[in-house]
């Protein structure tokens, strides 16, 4: 399999066959090598923060480690990853807002904060808002929206990955797709 | 007419617009290698352990409050219950059901925080 950046990766299937075979080692590094980087971003969008997305996708791959002797093959490696770093994105949401609400402050408002103060931000003022826009939808649009517009996963994978139907995810994105340009359609 | 162009479909939106440290990615298959073989794997023993605690604190609790109830219920008189009931309630701070939902593992979407915050 050939990377985005030109270099040769493991499929799923070679994967789990290093696994299979007892190179745990090799076929943990190469699961990394193919997924580290597609998952950090996903958790970064939920999470708007280099250092919280660094410490998920640790989180998700100790996971992973500890699941890999379980992973029974009825769904695919990569959609079955998706989904345990969803689940941790999701989880650390919830706590942050619990968090948030006894603290008497607004999760969405500190979220979109993070966007604005954001020292690694490398864009432009319109990628600045559509993070903004996305940071506004609710859990789910805003997990649908991610995984169609950035990662361009099929509705299939995502119906894999949040147990939704094909049907209802569609729904969700063209919601979410139609308020975020609006949103954005307003300021440029 | 000129028909408005979506703004949305624009390939350099799809990027993301961070910078993450150099190296970062290349680095992380060694790093990820380091930090599970520093936290040792679970037996399938001690994987049950924590569902097997719950189960007995479970239990004890059902067989606990079964018997202080049935204890309590005796010792009452009919028209007490609702009395101490509301006495019991009156007692229980607002900090205590917060702490209580959190320790319960109650999800947020699941209640109306204006209930709880009002002034």
């Amino acid at each position: 399999m050939i990377a985005a950046d030109g270099t040769t990766r493991m499929t799923d299937k070679e994967i789990i066959a290093l696994y299979r075979s007892g190179e745990k080692d090799r076929a943990f590094a190469s699961l990394v090598e193919s997924y580290g980087e597609r998952l950090y971003w996903h958790l970064r969008r939920f999470t708007n923060s280099h250092e919280d997305a660094d410490d998920l996708l640790q989180e998700c791959f100790m996971k992973i480690w500890t699941s890999l002797p379980d992973f029974r093959e009825e769904s695919r490696l990569y959609t079955w990853a998706y989904r345990i770093a969803t689940n941790e994105a999701l989880n650390h949401l919830r706590k942050n807002r619990w968090l948030a609400a006894l603290q008497r402050e607004n999760l969405d408002a500190v979220m979109e904060q993070r966007i604005d103060d954001d020292p690694s931000f490398d864009g432009n003022e319109l990628q600045r808002e559509l993070m903004k826009a996305i940071n506004r939808l609710p859990a789910k649009q805003k997990l649908v929206f991610n995984l169609r517009y950035f990662d361009e996963l099929s509705y299939e994978d995502i119906a894999e990955i949040t147990g939704t139907s094909v049907g209802a995810l569609k729904a969700s994105y063209h919601f979410a797709y139609n308020k975020i340009k609006e949103e954005l359609e307003k300021k440029f | 007419m000129e028909q408005k162009r979506d703004i949305l479909d624009n390939k350099e939106l799809r990027k993301m617009p961070y910078k993450v440290p150099e190296g970062y990615f290349a680095a992380k298959p060694a790093q990820m290698m380091a930090a599970v073989k520093e936290k040792p794997r679970q037996s399938v023993v001690r994987r049950f352990v924590p569902y097997v605690a719950a189960a007995a604190s479970f239990l004890i609790l059902i067989a606990g409050g079964t018997f202080l109830l049935d204890k309590h219920t005796q010792a009452l008189p009919e028209d007490n219950y609702y009395s101490a009931d509301a006495q019991l309630y009156n007692e229980i701070s607002e900090e205590d059901m917060i702490a209580y939902l959190i320790y319960s593992g109650a999800h947020v979407e699941e209640f109306e925080f204006s209930d709880f915050f009002a002034e």
